[in-house]
């Protein structure tokens, strides 16, 4: 079994290794003409080998980077997508080692059941099923021993390994962000703390969010209610009917909607395993590790970008992106320059769904990801900086649910919800 | 009047429990058998009968602690299913997790019973062994599993086994890391090297390699030596 390398040595090691196998590819490609995509392959191959060796901090990083799309190109996407399910169980020693440094007893002491395999993986730790003496089945999600301490060390090594691969500015600007937002999922006290935050803000809709035992709960261990439900894959496997798909999808938006314009909160890390497809239509949000909050303002500037996209205004878009803090408000040159290339294509797919009343997703081949392609060309060039990474965990958010709209094959309306909230700001 | 065995085990262990107190408190030379005694609440000249001097009480800590670990063990539930590396991990953790509070004594006696120089091989044989058959038990038991053979180095290998074991002690000793993170990492990627290294028998192969390197090359050499005439 390969083993996460912990220490500080071998983690400068792995980190070593992947720099310098990096450095001789690129080197390689000065001498034989090997092309960019081959040699991105190669890159992103090794970087990937030694993301996942350490687990932890990097292969969050990775996921956020994949689900991000942002300025990679296909074949590191592809290796960094990869992460997501490839993760190690923590051995069983150490599992009940953490239940009794954080619960102060043994598992079998603490639960009437414990599952000692986790049933489920997260990238900085795992979740185990277990029941309570009063029957109460619950999901325990815990974190690996000493995770918190090696972050910061691998956050900074990330930012020089980061620099060895294709990448932006506007990339570089966030890797502050990222840290930021990795040493909050490290917090389970802060998780739950979110978990019951939206439970009272959006209780009264039709969303199921697992209960929290706080007196269980630490900042290494969170225990939850352990719910039952099927993952977006196996949902879709019990072949749900289309009308029932679109409902479902209709819900999932609503909810999206309800929680960026009213609560002006959302995910941050929005990927397929966050949501649970329950009985009677049901959905259940499930990870509240990195949640974003935007500035009232903010969401009125969304609205503001669909609207100037819809009607292709280029001083409205440039207005739009430069309030979203996409823009430093120096880059009107480059927006110009850009305008063809990145901005329209950008509005088209910014603007699509929302002219008609509804859309029907899959009908346009890959239109979430043809959004990716526009971020590439953005991400090379080295004209902008962000100055704030809102919009773009914002966009990623929705390209996390068009992905998931399209794989569910469904038709939904988007413009009389923007229209709903789009009434209420003004 | 006979004592029954069980009474005295019972003051055995309350001796114990004294000098774990005292010991922790005071230091190992500044404690004196009649204080132990008197803190237990046993006779000064009743001690004697139990232990002859200071240094039996401490490596009758560690037997009682490695009896103790034994039967915590067998009550782990599926604990038979785990890998090797897990039990191995599981056995050291919870030997630490025994010491916990005791971890002021387990410094000092450590020194005096198993790193000072003047330490017999002898005085700590008994600990030593209960502690190492348990280790022995997990890993006949993995053996039977696997349907694999019990390599003639075993004795040898529990030994080596036993000093590891002692320096993830002493690590833990000096670990101030929290909840002794580092000390768990350390056991869990040495429990691993040991798992593939027994589960592959590499002590076991490279014995073999020796041993034809000898018998060809070595030994042909010497049996073909003959002094010079003169």
């Amino acid at each position: 079994m390969d083993k996460i390398p912990t220490g500080k040595l071998s983690r400068i090691g792995v980190y070593g290794s992947m720099a310098t196998k990096v450095g001789f590819n690129k080197l390689k490609s000065k001498v034989v003409k090997t092309t960019q995509q081959e040699l991105d392959a190669q890159n992103s191959k090794v970087i990937f080998e030694a993301l996942t060796k350490l687990r932890g901090t990097a292969l969050k990083f990775a996921q956020i980077l994949s689900v991000e799309d942002m300025m990679l190109t296909e074949e590191y996407k592809k290796q960094l997508h990869k992460s997501t399910y490839r993760v190690r169980p923590l051995n069983r020693a150490v599992v009940r080692k953490t239940i009794k440094n954080e619960l102060s007893d043994y598992p079998e002491k603490i639960f009437k059941k414990f599952d000692t395999q986790a049933f489920a993986a997260a990238s900085l730790g795992q979740v185990h099923k277990a029941e309570d003496d009063q029957g109460n089945q619950l999901a325990i999600k815990m974190q690996y021993p000493g995770i918190d301490e090696t972050l910061k060390h691998d956050m900074s090594m990330i930012k020089v390994a980061y620099k060895m691969i294709p990448h932006s500015p506007m990339v570089e600007d966030m890797l502050e962000e990222v840290d930021e937002i990795i040493s909050k999922e490290v917090d389970y006290i802060a998780e739950a703390e979110h978990i019951e935050w939206f439970a009272q803000k959006m209780g009264h809709l039709d969303i199921v969010l697992p209960k929290v035992y706080p007196d269980y709960s630490t900042d290494k261990v969170l225990v939850m209610e352990y719910l039952q439900g099927k993952h977006l894959d196996e949902w879709l496997e019990t072949k749900p009917s289309q009308e029932v798909r679109n409902r479902v999808a209709q819900k999932l938006f609503d909810l999206y909607c309800y929680s960026f314009f009213e609560l002006k909160s959302f995910q941050a890390d929005s990927n397929l395993g966050n949501y649970l497809f329950m009985e009677d239509e049901q959905i259940a949000f499930l990870d509240f590790g990195c949640i974003k909050q935007v500035p009232d303002t903010f969401p009125c500037a969304v609205i503001d970008l669909v609207d100037a996209s819809i009607d292709r205004d280029r001083e409205a878009i440039l207005e739009a992106y430069l309030s979203l803090g996409m823009l430093t408000g120096k880059d009107d040159e480059a927006f110009d320059k850009y305008y063809d290339n990145v901005f329209v294509p950008y509005s088209k797919w910014t603007a699509l769904p929302y002219i008609e009343e509804t859309f029907h997703f899959s009908i346009e081949k890959d239109f979430a990801s043809s959004v990716m392609g526009v971020n590439l060309i953005m991400g090379r060039a080295k004209e902008f900086r962000v100055q704030s990474s809102d919009y773009v965990y914002f966009s990623r958010g929705l390209y996390g649910l068009y992905k998931i709209f399209e794989q569910m094959d469904v038709t939904i309306e988007l413009k009389s919800r923007l229209d709903k909230y789009r009434c209420h700001y003004q | 009047m006979k004592i029954s065995k069980e009474k005295q085990h019972e003051t055995r262990l309350k001796l114990i429990a004294s000098a774990v107190e005292i010991i922790s408190e005071k230091g190992f030379r500044a404690t004196t058998m009649k204080a132990i005694a008197t803190h237990a609440g046993v006779g000064v000249a009743t001690i004697y009968n139990y232990f002859p001097n200071k240094d039996k009480i401490l490596y009758a800590y560690f037997e009682e602690q490695y009896i103790r670990l034994a039967g915590q063990l067998d009550e782990i539930e599926g604990f038979d299913e785990y890998e090797l590396n897990e039990q191995i991990q599981m056995l050291i953790e919870t030997s630490l997790d025994n010491f916990l509070e005791d971890r002021e004594f387990v410094q000092e006696a450590s020194y005096i019973a198993v790193f000072s120089p003047l330490t017999s091989f002898n005085d700590s044989k008994q600990a030593r062994s209960i502690f190492l058959d348990t280790a022995k038990d997990i890993w006949n038991r993995h053996i039977q599993k696997r349907g694999q053979e019990t390599p003639m180095t075993q004795d040898w290998m529990l030994l080596m086994f036993w000093e590891y074991y002692l320096g993830i002690v002493a690590y833990w000793l000096k670990d101030e890391s929290k909840s002794f993170n580092h000390t768990t990492q350390l056991i869990d990627k040495t429990s691993d090297i040991i798992k593939t290294t027994i589960e592959n028998d590499f002590i076991g192969k490279f014995m073999d390699l020796g041993t034809f390197l000898y018998r060809t090359h070595f030994h042909t050499y010497l049996s073909n030596f003959k002094p010079k005439d003169k």
